[in-house]
């Protein structure tokens, strides 16, 4: 062991921390180097001088300074913030409250949203109904208003307008051939 | 060291449930210890009370702060210890001259901190010389020396308390006390 390494380790030799292979290092260096030993004799009487110092004791007001001090901190008035932080409406937490609110007024405005928003075609059935009355003694066409695809209204008038002059031309075609 | 029948964990549990009783125990068991404790390392017996008035005002209204993962002594120390290197650097910068209050016709130099006066007449007084070598020291050396060889705390406590590894507090005593022995050397005080 060298002045340095012995200079490190004189805590721990004084605390018995030392592991016994360093410890016995350790000794041997001190019997020979009369500085090294001087530095642990130094370092154990500082210790020791610490114990020796009288220790302080707080003044005899201290415990009433303190209570005092605690009465008056009770006393004061809580800042705005903190008074709103310890509101509790209705039992809730702020925390909770402000979520529920927010919930619930999120939940009212998309309902709202949502049932404004009228895009579901309408029937005109009078219109539909007139076309199958103009064929005589013929079956009606039975056009169940269930049938009809929900398509945007121009397309739908188109579609069935085709299908009733398709239907008139086959009508004809049989009355012709009939009479013939 | 005094063992109670109470720990002081206990005391702590029962004083967050609203236990005022609790809290006189505690500041009973620790007022002494603490001013100890800060008035080695502030050197000044008043500001050292004050502080530990803070301390306990601190533990009374931050009580939930409290968890009981670590011991209640290392909180308590943690407090105490953080409030008065605050007030050491308070106390620094009022006592030293900032070199831009200075214009460049006057001398550049710092007023060091106001040493104890009474040390120049008795220099014999062992705890007086210790108590100006251990002002010498760099804070963090101080604060480790004073929790070890005056509070007797274990290395554990004490890395906690700092918040430094255990291989690091216990290399920093050791430094300390050789700084600490080199000071006294100088002044002559072994």
């Amino acid at each position: 062991m060298n002045c340095y390494n012995f200079e490190e380790n004189i805590s721990v030799f004084i605390e018995s921390d030392l592991s016994l292979k360093l410890r016995k290092e350790f000794i041997q260096h001190r019997e020979t180097c009369p500085g090294c030993e001087d530095k642990l004799n130094g370092i154990v009487s500082i210790i020791n001088s610490f114990k020796q110092i009288e220790s302080v004791a707080t003044s005899t007001d201290f415990v009433k300074n303190l209570h005092q001090r605690i009465d008056k901190y009770n006393s004061r008035k809580e800042p705005l913030f903190t008074r709103l932080l310890n509101f509790q409406p209705f039992g809730l937490k702020p925390v909770a409250a402000l979520g529920f609110v927010t919930a619930f007024t999120l939940l009212t405005i998309s309902s709202f949203l949502l049932f404004q928003d009228d895009n579901i075609p309408k029937l005109n059935v009078s219109e539909f109904s007139q076309k199958p009355s103009t064929l005589s003694n013929q079956a009606p066409l039975m056009v169940n208003s269930q049938q009809v695809p929900a398509v945007k209204d121009s397309t739908r008038k188109d579609s069935l307008r085709d299908a009733s002059s398709r239907f008139d031309d086959q009508i004809l075609m049989v009355n012709q051939k009939e009479n013939k | 060291m005094l063992e109670y029948q109470i720990s002081d964990e206990e005391l702590m549990a029962r004083f967050q449930e609203g236990d005022i009783n609790a809290y006189n125990q505690i500041v009973y068991r620790y007022k002494d210890k603490l001013l100890n404790f800060v008035h080695r390392f502030l050197n000044d017996i008043d500001r050292a009370e004050d502080i530990v008035q803070d301390t306990f005002m601190k533990v009374y209204t931050h009580k939930h702060s409290y968890r009981e993962i670590a011991k209640f002594s290392t909180w308590l120390y943690t407090i105490a210890g953080n409030l008065a290197r605050t007030e050491l650097r308070k106390f620094k910068r009022r006592n030293t001259y900032s070199l831009s209050d200075i214009s460049y016709n006057d001398k550049e130099y710092e007023i060091p901190v106001i040493k104890d006066p009474s040390l120049d007449l008795d220099k014999n007084n062992l705890g007086k010389k210790i108590q100006w070598a251990m002002n010498e020291l760099p804070p963090d050396f101080k604060t480790m020396i004073i929790l070890r060889d005056i509070q007797e705390l274990s290395y554990e406590d004490i890395s906690r308390i700092v918040g430094v590894p255990l291989g690091t507090v216990k290399s920093r005593i050791n430094r300390g006390r050789l700084k600490l022995q080199n000071l006294l050397n100088k002044i002559g005080g072994r």
